[in-house]
């Protein structure tokens, strides 16, 4: 553990910057929510348009991956693309650094990404049914899905881990050699890139998800159709 | 790059935290109001649909009235069409009527007209004539005219019809008989001879004779026997012609 980042602790649990920037990331989104949606009407001013726009589109994007499965993975989903989004930007102001910069954070989202696609996936046909396309085609195939399972959740920590500490570091590494208004365009790329991390990385989680989800519907579609002809 | 277990299962609570979070204040808000706006969407489309399918409705029973109406109009125009040209037959051959009447009625008047103008011309040429002729006797009158005049009653006393002569005689066998003569200018003496001779024949005896002169005669003689009156005179002869006339008119 890098002990320079440890902002304080709770006992036996050292709680790092990432921590405190994610409560800090948890706090203003959960009051800017809860007073933007405090007083909803059916005829929408610009924010609430803004609003209804941002979570629309979330709920179409899934709708067109997953149709009927836009409202159960909103939340997850939802959620992936706005926190990561946010967190990738919060590198941009001075003094700031991005939660997802950190590997615990990156690692913890891609468990969380793993887990759900198993959840749903479950919750789609059931336990039994859901881990025998481990074995499909051929029980043979069961240590490549899971090396698979575990490279491609390997893949999405670290890429979007690689991706905003390079830019960090990117940007001090020019803020250090160059003069005051220089690193400007850095930071704009650190803005394109953050929304386009936190774009993939939400956009692979509803990839996998979805995968997990239509292999069983694919399979219980082929033994119906056997078993009607 | 180092993995801090502490920090990893905090994000994992963290990040979970966050989920339910912003299910609570984002996206149940937020859909739910998506929800009611789409709900009133779907009540007005289907309360639009209701209006139209009553418009319809309506449209399709006013066009139905329209074509009843049109039909009925259609029935009245034939109808009134029927009316108009017996009317019209009617009016015309009780136009023709009047018309037949109204032209006898204007030949009878032009008739008259045509009539009273002839008469009218007749009248005036008759009057051209009397006049010319009054001018032109008169003019011619004089004693050889006197003297014509006399040999004309001469004559015509010769030949009276017996019934008049002997009207006279009995005008002239009244005891206070007498001969009244009355010319336009003195007779002379041989031509008052011949005529009382003519007159003593015609009345079988002679009979006192009183003489007058009457410039308005023009010429000739008038011989007054009781309440007979022979008459050769000008003015006599233009006045029995003008009353002649006027009885041929």
């Amino acid at each position: 553990m890098d002990t320079e980042s440890i902002i304080f602790t709770i006992g036996p649990l050292a709680i790092t910057r990432p921590v405190v920037t994610t409560w800090a990331v948890m706090l203003g989104l959960t009051l800017l929510c809860a007073i933007a949606t405090r007083r909803l009407k059916l005829d929408p001013g610009p924010f609430q348009t803004m609003l209804e726009g941002i979570v629309g589109t979330i709920h179409d994007a899934i709708d067109d991956t997953l149709p009927d499965y836009g409202v159960r993975l909103l939340p997850f989903i939802g959620t992936l693309w706005i926190f990561i989004a946010i967190a990738n930007l919060v590198g941009v102001l001075p003094g700031a650094s991005s939660p997802t910069g950190d590997l615990s954070t990156t690692a913890a989202l891609a468990i969380l990404v793993f887990l759900s696609v198993h959840w749903f996936g479950i919750r789609g046909e059931g336990v039994r049914a859901y881990l025998s396309h481990y074995v499909q085609p051929s029980p043979i195939m069961l240590p490549f899905h899971i090396i698979s399972e575990i490279s491609r959740t390997v893949a999405l920590a670290v890429r979007l881990f690689g991706n905003v500490m390079s830019l960090e570091t990117a940007a001090i590494l020019v803020l250090l050699v160059a003069g005051f208004l220089v690193p400007v365009p850095v930071l704009a790329l650190h803005i394109v890139e953050a929304l386009v991390q936190a774009y993939i990385f939400g956009m692979l989680a509803l990839v996998y998800i979805s995968g997990g989800i239509q292999s069983q519907q694919s399979r219980s579609s082929r033994i119906k159709a056997g078993a009607s002809s | 790059m180092q993995l801090d277990w502490t920090t990893f299962l905090l994000q994992i609570v963290n990040f979970l935290v966050l989920v339910w979070l912003l299910k609570r204040f984002l996206y149940r808000p937020v859909l739910d109001v998506i929800a009611r706006r789409r709900e009133g969407i779907e009540k007005a489309l289907n309360d639009a649909r209701d209006a139209e399918a009553r418009a319809e409705t309506l449209r399709q029973d006013y066009e139905r009235k329209l074509a009843e109406q049109d039909s009925a109009q259609a029935a009245s125009m034939a109808r009134l069409a029927d009316e108009i040209a017996a009317e019209r037959s009617r009016r015309m051959a009780k136009l023709d009527a009047e018309l037949a009447t109204e032209r006898e009625r204007q030949a009878a008047l032009v008739e008259k007209q045509t009539a009273d103008a002839g008469r009218k011309a007749g009248d005036a040429a008759r009057a051209a004539a009397l006049s010319f002729v009054s001018r032109l006797l008169g003019r011619l009158s004089g004693a050889e005219l006197d003297r014509r005049l006399l040999d004309m009653l001469i004559e015509d006393l010769a030949t009276l019809p017996a019934e008049q002569l002997e009207a006279l005689n009995d005008a002239a066998a009244a005891p206070d008989a007498s001969l009244q003569l009355t010319t336009a200018r003195a007779l002379s003496e041989a031509d008052q001879t011949r005529l009382l001779s003519a007159l003593s024949n015609a009345l079988g005896h002679s009979l006192p004779m009183t003489k007058q002169i009457d410039p308005s005669m023009q010429s000739g003689l008038r011989v007054g026997i009781g309440p007979w009156m022979l008459a050769a005179s000008l003015a006599d002869e233009l006045a029995f012609f003008r009353s002649g006339a006027r009885r041929a008119c």
